[in-house]
């Protein structure tokens, strides 16, 4: 048996008296997409923060790649290959959108002071920006400043500063949102496009068609915890997800 | 221009500098014009007291400050905002106060006999520092501390250790404003603690504020522009302060993010449009 990429065992999260996370485990296996659904206040994107390290667990452990990374400080998990992008973005948005590509690469990612010693902005730094915005159909606005963009070309750099650091495992917080059919079929097509920079992945969606195209496995939520996992056709069967996302049936009422 | 007026001049320049270098990783201190004292007691200690060379002092001087700078840093970036100015303002009412109470270094009554700074170490020293920095603003660090800058926690999960970044920053700026100070010293003959309260600090933040917080030149058109206007009124000696005030709330009227306020790239991606 292969151990887990991602092992996150009863993890819980509070605040105050508010659970935002209660009693949840899920793991994921190397090359895993693994769908994350549910109603809004869920807790999928707590989820994501415990376990990118935004959120320190109130119990619970995780683990990712061997190691346990339950008390780890943010850096030192986005440093053993965890990055994600963000619901409500987060980009630098006073730099250019090639430099918040440039300055997630991996070179001197544990000895920044190193990179002292060249003068400029490297060629090699530019080209691998250059690359990766290619890859994300942003080469032609690499030198505007990322708060200039819209929404959509926001969300695909946060993607494109994501893939720069090298994860092994990327999580993705509604990428689509606001976005129409169109923007949403092809930012289906850029993660598709490169798969090859994305071995794992976690997508939280709210689109169900979105979910289906690019999950393996999903998971639902529910007021902090797993209410069904398994297939997308399994899990958008499953009485308690048709209910947690309609409500209760009339019959019951 | 004077001498004196020069001297000033270049002495301002670096402890701007020295303020900037920490705001580089984000931060704000106020504390700089603590470390500036413990860098002309010291040096003023090394080079009268224990008959060290001159330039020996200002490095060792500079060295120990940033070994201080990054050991209060520590615990001091554990807070932020204005929490981490406060304490920056706790650290400068220390320093002073521990130097009052010293009596080997003369307490209130404070030291006198250090000389040897010309304004060719002052300005040399500038010429050094300001193309340190010119290197930095082109280098890949630049770029992640612009990062750490607009949003620490981002930065940090794409793998910047942010709390390294700001110690060593911290340390750097505690460092130059110590050899600043340093070279005060020896240029004075007499220092007391009264030279470096709390005023000193904010003076600094304002020379960087006003001339603008996002490149190396913003702080020295600030400290420049701060130091010699006020010198211009010199026959109306008690009207200084008054246009000191005026010019800053002239300039934030005018310019609010500093008279330089541009951000300089670290890179150019379009080699067609850039060639």
């Amino acid at each position: 048996m292969t151990t887990p990429l991602l092992n996150v065992s009863s993890i819980s999260k509070r605040f105050g008296g508010v659970t935002a996370i209660d009693d949840l485990s899920i793991s994921l296996l190397a090359g895993d997409r693994l769908g994350l659904v549910g109603p809004n206040g869920a807790g999928k994107t707590a989820f994501v923060n415990c376990v990118t390290g935004f959120y320190t667990l109130s119990g619970g452990a995780i683990h990712f790649d061997g190691a346990d990374i339950s008390t780890l400080p943010l850096h030192k998990r986005g440093r053993l290959g965890l990055a994600r992008t963000f619901q409500n973005i987060r980009l630098f948005k006073r730099m250019t959108v090639a430099e918040n590509v440039a300055c997630a690469l991996r070179d001197y990612a544990d000895r920044p002071f190193l990179s002292m010693l060249r003068f400029g902005g490297g060629a090699d730094f530019v080209k691998a920006a250059r690359d990766l915005l290619e890859r994300v159909r942003l080469a032609d606005k690499a030198d505007q400043l990322a708060g200039s963009l819209p929404y959509g070309e926001a969300r695909r750099l946060e993607i494109a500063r994501a893939l720069a650091t090298r994860p092994k495992l990327l999580l993705l917080d509604e990428p689509t949102a606001g976005m129409n059919e169109q923007e949403t079929q092809e930012l289906l097509a850029d993660l598709r496009r490169n798969a090859d920079l994305i071995p794992s992945m976690i997508v939280i969606e709210h689109d169900i068609a979105f979910i289906r195209e690019i999950s393996t496995r999903v998971v639902a939520m529910d007021y902090g915890r797993k209410i069904a996992e398994g297939s997308a056709d399994e899990v958008f069967s499953h009485p308690q997800v048709v209910e947690a996302y309609l409500g209760a049936g009339e019959a019951d009422v | 221009m004077s001498q004196d007026l020069l001297f000033l001049t270049g002495i301002n320049i670096l402890m701007a500098w020295s303020v900037y270098i920490i705001l580089l990783s984000g931060s704000l201190s106020f504390a700089n014009g603590g470390f500036m004292a413990l860098g002309a007691y010291a040096a003023g200690v090394f080079t009268m007291k224990w008959g060290m060379n001159f330039y020996a002092a200002l490095a060792l001087a500079g060295v120990g400050a940033g070994i201080v700078g990054a050991l209060l840093a520590y615990p001091a970036l554990r807070t932020r905002g204005v929490y981490l100015i406060l304490v920056t303002i706790g650290l400068s009412f220390i320093i002073q106060t521990l130097i009052q109470n010293t009596d080997y270094v003369g307490g209130v009554r404070g030291m006198t006999g250090m000389m040897g700074t010309t304004n060719w170490h002052v300005w040399g020293l500038i010429a050094i520092v300001g193309a340190g920095l010119y290197w930095l603003s082109r280098s890949h660090l630049q770029r992640q501390l612009d990062a750490v800058r607009e949003d620490e926690r981002v930065a940090a999960s794409l793998g910047f250790d942010v709390v390294y970044l700001k110690i060593v920053c911290f340390a750097a700026g505690a460092c130059l404003a110590a050899i600043a100070g340093g070279l005060y010293s020896h240029y004075m003959v007499f220092i007391n603690p009264d030279h470096f309260n709390i005023f000193v600090s904010i003076y600094v933040v304002l020379y960087v504020v006003l001339g603008g917080v996002n490149n190396l030149w913003g702080p020295v058109v600030g400290a420049s522009i701060m130091t010699i206007l006020p010198e211009l009124v010199r026959g109306l000696a008690s009207f200084r302060p008054l246009v000191f005030g005026a010019v800053i709330i002239v300039l934030l009227l005018v310019r609010p993010n500093g008279l330089l306020a541009m951000r300089l790239r670290t890179l150019k991606a379009d080699r067609e449009r850039s060639a």
